[in-house]
């Protein structure tokens, strides 16, 4: 069924390319699946030294603004870099991670190494992923845990690792938490970003964790998380929302859950298993997920094979749509769901698309930017905003256009909607009569609503 | 809730210098910490024998002696952050503590009284982005930059257009979908009924060209109309002067100044003054100690002023710290902020502090309520 391979291939990715779509019609479900999944076995790795186009200043204050200015450069590529990697599977849950473990520092390098991490562990085992994530320089310093000493224990990573990215809240007790944070007393990094341990610093003595005695380390206690099922339980119930939308259903869960326990928690097999389940194609989890800022920013990137320029208008784009990345609104991440659409932001996400194409600006008040500290960068030339090109969509566009327009329904909308077969009808007729451009069509198609969801 | 009550909140981003702004000009130490950038006694507008204030502030010092003005000092919390960022966070949510999920004690607010907004235009921020103050769990102010531009963008016929299917999208499409089109109507809904309200409302004739000019025009126009709209959300600066502070700050307060006296006075005119309270605040005050660049670095504790008809104690409501005994080279703070947000919520708008606060504070003594009942 092209329906459910287009729906799959939505979910998967950041958005259909016309290659894509080709793909959809060329394989039967569990090829497409399996073929999604060896796509993401590589990774490209955001380059460690970014050439930043400014000279470090000196100034305490100057090095602030310049930290910030390069956070936006990284961010930058790292969206170029969803759009247009291959390794679209990998790059999705590369942004989940993020979410599950978001990290806000300065540092360029610090951000641009837990980036590359937590897209390299994106696909493999949870036990790996959570193990290098927390030895990051980025995610150390997010929670204070170089702060975390044997004389004033501090118990904000404890507390985050319990409640955010492992058990969930209620699976523990306040005294796990506050043994749990002797356990990582003496975490530390030194240097630029080398994590080192400090046994000056390290509590040695025994600690009473989940009911069990022992003179754990930090190490030990990410092993002890592990063992305790409720952990998989709330990975799994994570990773199925954030890909069909909906809550799972009680008999899905344990069994999801615990062939992901059995199966060291790999979680490029979790994910084929949610991709392979029937319930992931129920029509009511079907174009119910409305698109992350990120999400709708990088679906048009990838539909105009659009390449953003200037880290300045996306910063600021990013900020009119409430999804900015490496800045989260704090340590829970952000809230998915309808939550991301409101009356302040729903009419610049429904003409995002023509705001893309046609390179204007959006304008900040200056009380707001002199606080970010970098006016003479924020108004650069608006031309060199974006190289984009039409041409391929354009091509698809008119071979569909008498025969078989659902499925340009299908790669921009996910599913047919019958309601806009007028609107569809309307564009084509002032298209072929030369009326209007296919960039017009285009801006027209993507500021639907039904373009919003996934 | 008192519905005809309004609040305005002027934020003066980046942390203003509350030390040049209402000077001690008795006091010896200000004049050792500020050898390059202090006020003289000769130049303050007097307030009284010990405090005089920036002579850009004519306007707020009127205020002052017609009894419409309170200066608040030593405001702040415990453990105070320097970080613009931080401390506007925790000003704007009312919240200390980091929170998990970051909404504004207005959100809050706005939260609990929806009913009493039918067209969803509870609070306004005259700004492009929504700051956390007035984000709300349940529903959130709108920010409107520039309105006729806004006005004339909904114009736009795909909106329109995509209304015309809201029927058959509410029979026949999954939740998500629903939720977008109903945003869509809701804001073209209350984008209408601001414009009937505002197209009606008295203009300004040759209004101030400022930036904070229009904004305050454009409030003063809803006011005036009697718009549903409650709480209003203004940013204005930056304050944020670490180097060659002076020039900069009193061009910031004339600007200001002048603004702040063309919106009072056409409330006035419009006998609308009566119906408003205005709180004015920084994120923090700056160090009492100037850095060597003739500016000042980001402090503690600060001063802020609210205006309105209904004040217990106009003028000086406590005494300015006596900077003998700085918190790292900052104002120690005396006056819990969320003390003055407990009073405007429970003096002003008339509702309980504490669920909006998430704590009980102890009320300061601005409002005269029995004025405010007469």
């Amino acid at each position: 069924m092209i329906q459910d391979n287009i729906h799959l291939l939505h979910r998967s990715s950041f958005g259909l390319t016309v290659d894509d779509f080709h793909l959809a019609k060329k394989y039967h479900l569990t090829e497409l699946v399996d073929h999604i999944i060896q796509t993401s076995n590589t990774q490209v790795d955001l380059p460690v030294n970014i050439n930043f186009r400014k000279k470090l200043l000196q100034s305490t204050k100057g090095k602030r603004v310049q930290h910030r200015l390069e956070k936006r450069e990284i961010t930058m590529r790292w969206l170029n870099q969803m759009a247009f990697a291959k390794e679209q599977l990998r790059e999705k849950m590369g942004l989940f991670w993020h979410d599950h473990f978001p990290v806000n520092i300065e540092e360029p390098e610090a951000n641009i190494s837990y980036v590359n991490q937590i897209r390299y562990h994106a696909l493999g085992k949870f036990g790996d992923l959570i193990k290098a994530v927390s030895k990051e320089k980025a995610m150390i310093k997010y929670l204070h845990l170089h702060k975390n000493v044997k004389d004033q224990p501090n118990e904000n990573f404890a507390r985050e690792l319990l409640e955010l990215f492992t058990l969930g809240i209620d699976n523990y007790t306040e005294d796990d938490i506050v043994e749990i944070a002797r356990a990582f007393t003496g975490w530390t990094i030194v240097g630029a970003a080398k994590f080192k341990i400090r046994p000056r610093f390290h509590d040695k003595g025994v600690k009473t964790i989940f009911g069990q005695k022992g003179n754990f380390n930090g190490e030990d206690v990410l092993d002890l998380v592990l063992e305790n099922r409720k952990t998989s339980i709330y990975i799994t119930k994570k990773i199925w929302t954030y890909f069909s939308g909906n809550a799972i259903s009680k008999p899905l869960l344990k069994k999801l859950s615990s062939d992901f326990y059995a199966d060291d928690y790999h979680i490029g097999n979790l994910i084929k298993k949610i991709f392979l389940s029937p319930e992931f194609y129920q029509e009511e989890n079907k174009h119910n997920r409305i698109k992350s800022p990120t999400n709708l920013l990088v679906s048009h990137l990838r539909l105009c094979q659009l390449t953003l320029k200037v880290p300045a208008f996306v910063n600021q784009m990013q900020i009119k749509m409430g999804q900015v990345l490496l800045v989260p609104p704090n340590v829970s991440g952000w809230t998915q769901g309808t939550s991301w659409i409101d009356l302040n932001n729903v009419y610049f996400r429904l003409e995002l698309g023509s705001y893309l194409l046609n390179n204007t600006g959006l304008k900040i008040k200056k009380a707001v930017l002199s606080l970010e500290g970098d006016e003479e960068d924020s108004y650069k030339s608006t031309k060199a905003s974006f190289n984009f090109s039409l041409d391929q969509l354009e091509t698809f566009y008119k071979e569909h256009l008498r025969n078989d327009d659902s499925y340009l329904m299908l790669l921009l909308y996910n599913k047919q909607h019958a309601h806009l077969q007028p609107l569809l009808d309307l564009l084509s007729f002032k298209y072929q009569k030369k009326l209007i451009t296919f960039q017009n069509v285009y801006e027209t198609l993507s500021a639907q609503p039904e373009f919003q969801l996934n | 809730m008192q519905r005809d009550r309004k609040l305005i909140i002027i934020q003066w981003t980046g942390g203003n210098d509350g030390l040049n702004t209402f000077v001690p000009i008795e006091n010896d130490i200000y004049y050792k910490a500020r050898p390059k950038l202090h006020l003289k006694k000769s130049q303050v507008l007097s307030l009284n024998d010990l405090y005089g204030f920036n002579p850009q502030l004519k306007f707020l010092h009127q205020l002052y002696q017609q009894g419409q003005l309170s200066i608040v000092n030593n405001v702040g919390y415990p453990n105070a952050t320097r970080s613009h960022f931080h401390a506007m966070d925790i000003w704007q949510s009312g919240i200390v503590k980091n929170d998990k999920k970051l909404t504004g004690w207005l959100g809050r607010y706005l939260d609990k009284h929806q009913a009493y907004f039918p067209n969803k235009v509870g609070a306004i921020e005259t700004s492009s982005i929504l700051s956390t103050g007035l984000n709300g769990n349940e529903t959130s102010g709108i920010c409107i930059d520039n309105f006729s531009q806004m006005w004339s963008q909904l114009q736009n016929p795909l909106f329109s257009k995509i209304l015309e299917r809201l029927p058959i999208v509410n029979e026949h499409s999954s939740e998500g979908l629903q939720h977008i089109y109903q945003k869509i109507h809701e804001g073209i809904n209350g984008i209408e009924y601001l414009h009937k309200m505002h197209h009606k409302s008295a203009k300004a004739i040759k209004p101030n060209k400022s930036e904070l000019s229009q904004d305050l025009n454009f409030i003063a126009e809803l006011i005036i109309a009697q718009a549903e709209t409650q709480i209003f959300y203004v940013s204005f600066g930056s304050f944020d002067t670490h180097a060659n502070q002076q020039k900069h700050h009193e061009k910031l307060l004339r600007k200001f100044n002048s603004s702040f006296k063309e919106f009072i006075n056409r409330l006035k005119t419009h006998n609308a003054f009566k119906d408003v309270c205005i709180l004015i605040f920084s994120e923090f005050g700056r160090r009492v100690q100037e850095n060597g660049s003739l500016g000042t670095d980001h402090g503690q504790a600060n001063n802020l002023y609210v205006v309105s008809d209904h004040l217990n104690q106009a003028g000086i409501y406590n005494e300015l710290d006596h900077l003998s005994a700085l918190q790292d080279g900052d104002i120690p703070f005396e006056i819990d902020f969320r003390q003055v947000y407990a009073s405007i919520l429970e003096d002003w708008l008339a509702v309980n502090s504490e669920s909006i606060l998430y704590q009980k504070f102890k009320k300061l003594d601005i409002f005269n309520s029995a004025k405010i009942l007469t």
